[in-house]
């Protein structure tokens, strides 16, 4: 009798959580006439987005070995569809570990510049002239950017070179290594010393110096050459307006930081909605046939989406996606959703969107995006939404 | 000897897993009654007023159609009616779920099937003086939300490539009030009891509507309105022992009236998604007022082993005032609002009976009854929705004396297929516990 009893209390008790854990249902449209919609069906707007050039920062072009860009940007180039550029590439150097006691003691007699030139835009038929100056002032490459301003006023030397990859050696003149004797052997030559600035005066392209495998040689006697590494990069430019093509707007590495985009998500035009997906869409052209022979043109790999708050300061990077030559940009994620389900409600502080180009591409790169109305594939967003019946 | 023991050991053991399971009841049930009832597959006319009225007054009086004003027990609390809370001799704490699964059937639609499981209460009563004067707290439910309805659909997400996306829009509600009762009740004569209660109604509101697709490009959200309100009333009650019945046989008469109350209310929309909830526009202020309810019953004991009992219970709901509007009810004075009625009748047969050394066998209780009622409010002015349905159940003794684990049966219809309604076929089971010991015991001294 008390073992049925403690079975029966045991079994009962099942019962129980049986009954709590219990859902098995088939619900269906049964009683469909008996509500009331709080909202409408989903429906789906286009909506279109507005590209412009952004009166903000510009891009950050300084890297040190550590951190930032990695590489020194100069030339000139009259991009067809771009239009025209400039870049002033900035470069300095510290002892490496084998400027010794040795060399020290023994007056420098010859001092040249390796560099490994590992990126090259633009016309590659034509030569360009560089004119080396040296750097007046101290400069900081840590978060510099590209309007920078370095005052280089000495002309060190002009070389001319065939803009084409690979490893340039520029020999100094005797009276630069016979004044900068004293600073290549001295301990201070990090304060002594600020580096170079690389202008072209003449030819179709830029070019960019990599931070590894470039170098500054001093030799005191034959046989006896240390090397001085590159330590920090800084590319300047002046910003110019874009292109003539009003059908294009150009997104373009190292010049302004970022690219204005707006999407019009505000109740006052859209409406209080409850948004599921959100589309941004930017159809990139591939400009076939619009370059000369031998005019090359690296590809930009990735442009990113962040959200920008009222305050011009917050940012919220959203997205980066990679460029393709057959398919637009498409930004789409849960995150660009979210922000815009919020500025919908009026509850993010959102002022805008911003195209920028990762800092990591450290080029002159560009992306073409179709300007206009959706209709004619311009920048549009495509937004998922039910309309909230307030 | 040794069986002597092995008796209280085991007595022991078992008083300890009833408690368990009563602790699990509670333990498990309580933060569903706090957060209202989260589950939404019930009836669609849940979705109406204030919600599907529910009543819970006691394991015994549910399985007997649901009333018991005139009921008295001293082996259950009755919150039906406090002057009841005068029959105890010992300390109770009880507890249930109840599991309902709902076949609802409309005109060219079809069937839905819908089960949820749903606290039916939980309470303590305690003696002040044995069968004399008791008190009681009990949290039951005072009306219940809880539906669903889907509707499928597509959407072309992507003009420009035009795949058509299937979704789900869900229309769910969820929450009800909840009455949290405080009373006591006194025995003044041998024939006359009375007693009173205050009673704390509280809850939530929800009406949800959500867009569901099965696709990770989209996010999921809802539209939320939730409807918070609280108030405090009373209710009175009596019970008469009809005198110079034959000996052997009982006749009581019991009544209770609750008085309208007036509740303070707030009401809030939302969207809603995994992540986030986001207050769409400013919260707003308002008063409903709850009706005034009288009931009235009577039991009568043919001899010990049979109780019959027969309710009827009033509700004045066409005095229903709100400052919102509610499904059914609209502020501009289109109303679907009606006074409610119920009528029920029960059954107990306890063969052990005055015969506490009876087998265990005969210890079981069984009960049955039936009701019938209008609800307060219809989806259609045209229709009234009523309802009706069988109640029946078993209580099993357990060894610790006072404490028994009772399992109801409630099978039911509401509602019609005309005029574009839904008629709903329900069967409900209750299992309940009822844990009944003495305490507060003074010692004896010497």
């Amino acid at each position: 009798m008390p073992g049925k009893s403690l079975l029966r209390s045991s079994f009962l008790g099942l019962i129980a959580i049986v009954f709590l854990l219990a859902g098995c249902d088939d619900p269906s449209t049964v009683g469909m006439g008996l509500v009331e919609s709080q909202a409408g069906d989903p429906e789906v707007s286009t909506l279109s987005a507005t590209l412009s050039n952004s009166d903000g920062l510009a891009d950050m072009t300084g890297g040190t070995q550590q951190s930032g860009a990695f590489r020194a940007l100069f030339g000139q180039v009259d991009d067809p569809v771009a239009g025209p550029f400039s870049m002033t590439g900035v470069m300095d150097f510290v002892p490496g570990s084998d400027v010794d006691t040795a060399f020290k003691v023994t007056s420098v007699e010859f001092a040249e510049l390796l560099l490994n030139l590992d990126y090259v835009y633009g016309d590659t038929t034509l030569d360009l002239t560089l004119n080396v100056y040296e750097v007046d002032q101290a400069w900081d490459a840590g978060n510099a950017r590209a309007d920078t301003f370095i005052v280089a006023r000495s002309l060190v030397t002009t070389v001319t070179f065939t803009p084409e990859p690979g490893m340039i050696r520029i020999e100094l003149p005797t009276e630069w290594v016979n004044d900068h004797d004293a600073d290549l052997r001295s301990d201070s030559f990090a304060d002594e010393f600020h580096g170079f600035s690389f202008q072209v005066s003449d030819g179709n392209a830029i070019g960019g110096i990599h931070l590894s495998s470039s170098e500054l040689r001093a030799s005191s006697v034959p046989g006896d050459t240390v090397g001085f590494p590159l330590s920090k990069v800084l590319s300047t430019s002046s910003l110019q307006d874009g292109p003539q093509n009003s059908d294009l707007f150009v997104l373009r590495d190292g010049a302004a930081e970022a690219a204005s985009l707006n999407i019009p998500i505000d109740p006052d035009l859209f409406g209080q909605a409850a948004i599921h997906r959100s589309i941004l869409r930017l159809d990139v052209d591939d400009l076939t046939g619009l370059y000369p022979v031998g005019f090359n043109r690296p590809g930009l790999a990735e442009v990113g989406l962040r959200a920008v708050a009222e305050d011009n300061e917050t940012r919220l990077d959203v997205l980066e996606v990679a460029v393709t030559e057959d398919g637009p940009l498409s930004f789409e994620s849960d995150a660009l959703a979210n922000i815009l389900q919020s500025a919908n409600l009026g509850n993010s502080g959102l002022d805008r969107f911003e195209l920028y180009i990762p800092n990591e591409s450290s080029t002159v790169d560009f992306v073409a995006i179709r300007s206009g109305t959706p209709q004619n594939m311009g920048p549009r967003a495509i937004i998922t939404f039910t309309p909230l019946n307030r | 000897m040794i069986t002597s023991t092995l008796n209280v050991h085991f007595h022991k053991g078992m008083r300890i897993i009833t408690v368990g399971l009563l602790a699990l009841v509670t333990l498990v049930g309580l933060p569903k009654a706090t957060s209202a009832q989260s589950q939404n597959d019930g009836s669609i006319y849940s979705r109406f007023g204030l919600g599907e009225r529910v009543s819970f007054y006691s394991s015994k009086s549910q399985a007997m159609g649901g009333g018991g004003y005139a009921l008295s027990s001293s082996q259950y609390a009755n919150f039906a009616n406090p002057a009841s809370l005068s029959d105890q001799f010992l300390t109770r704490f009880a507890g249930g779920f109840t599991y309902q699964s709902i076949n609802a059937q409309a005109d060219g639609q079809p069937q839905g099937t819908l089960a949820s499981g749903t606290l039916s209460g939980v309470s303590l009563s305690f003696p002040l003086r044995a069968n004399r004067t008791g008190m009681g707290l009990s949290l039951t439910p005072y009306t219940s939300v809880s539906y669903r309805v889907d509707t499928e659909s597509s959407v072309v997400s992507d003009p420009e490539g035009g795949v058509s996306i299937p979704l789900i829009t869900s229309f769910k509600g969820n929450g009800g009030l909840y009455r949290f009762s405080t009373g006591i009740g006194h025995r003044l004569t041998d024939a006359l009891t009375v007693g009173a209660s205050s009673e704390l109604i509280f809850g939530i509101l929800e009406e949800n509507q959500q867009t569901l697709f099965n696709d990770l490009s989209f996010v999921d959200r809802s539209v939320s309105k939730a409807t918070r309100m609280h108030g405090l009333t009373a209710k009175a009650g009596f019970k008469f022992v009809v005198p110079g019945m034959p000996d052997g046989k009982g006749l009581v008469i019991g009544g209770t009236i609750r008085l309208p109350k007036m509740m303070t209310a707030t009401r809030s929309q939302a969207l809603v998604d995994k992540l986030d909830r986001d207050t769409l526009g400013t919260v707003i202020k308002g008063d409903i007022k709850l009706p005034l309810e009288l009931g009235f019953g009577v039991a009568f004991q043919p001899d010990p082993r049979w109780t019959l009992i027969a309710d009827v219970s009033f509700e004045g709901w066409s005095e229903f005032e709100s400052d919102f509007d509610l499904p059914g009810y609209s502020t501009s004075g289109t109303s679907n609002v009606s006074n409610g009625t119920r009528i029920s009748a029960g059954a107990e047969y306890w063969p052990a009976a005055r015969r506490p050394f009876a087998p265990w066998s005969s210890k079981i209780a069984y009960r049955i009854g039936f009701y019938t009622d209008q609800s307060y409010i219809s989806p259609n002015v045209d229709e009234n929705i009523g309802s009706i349905g069988i109640t029946g159940g078993l209580s099993l003794p357990s060894l610790v004396p006072g404490t028994t684990i009772d399992m109801n049966i409630d099978v039911g219809r509401r509602g019609t297929t005309s005029n574009g309604l839904v008629r709903d076929r329900y069967i409900r089971f209750g299992l309940n516990i009822n844990f009944g010991e003495r305490w507060f015991e003074r010692l004896p001294l010497g």
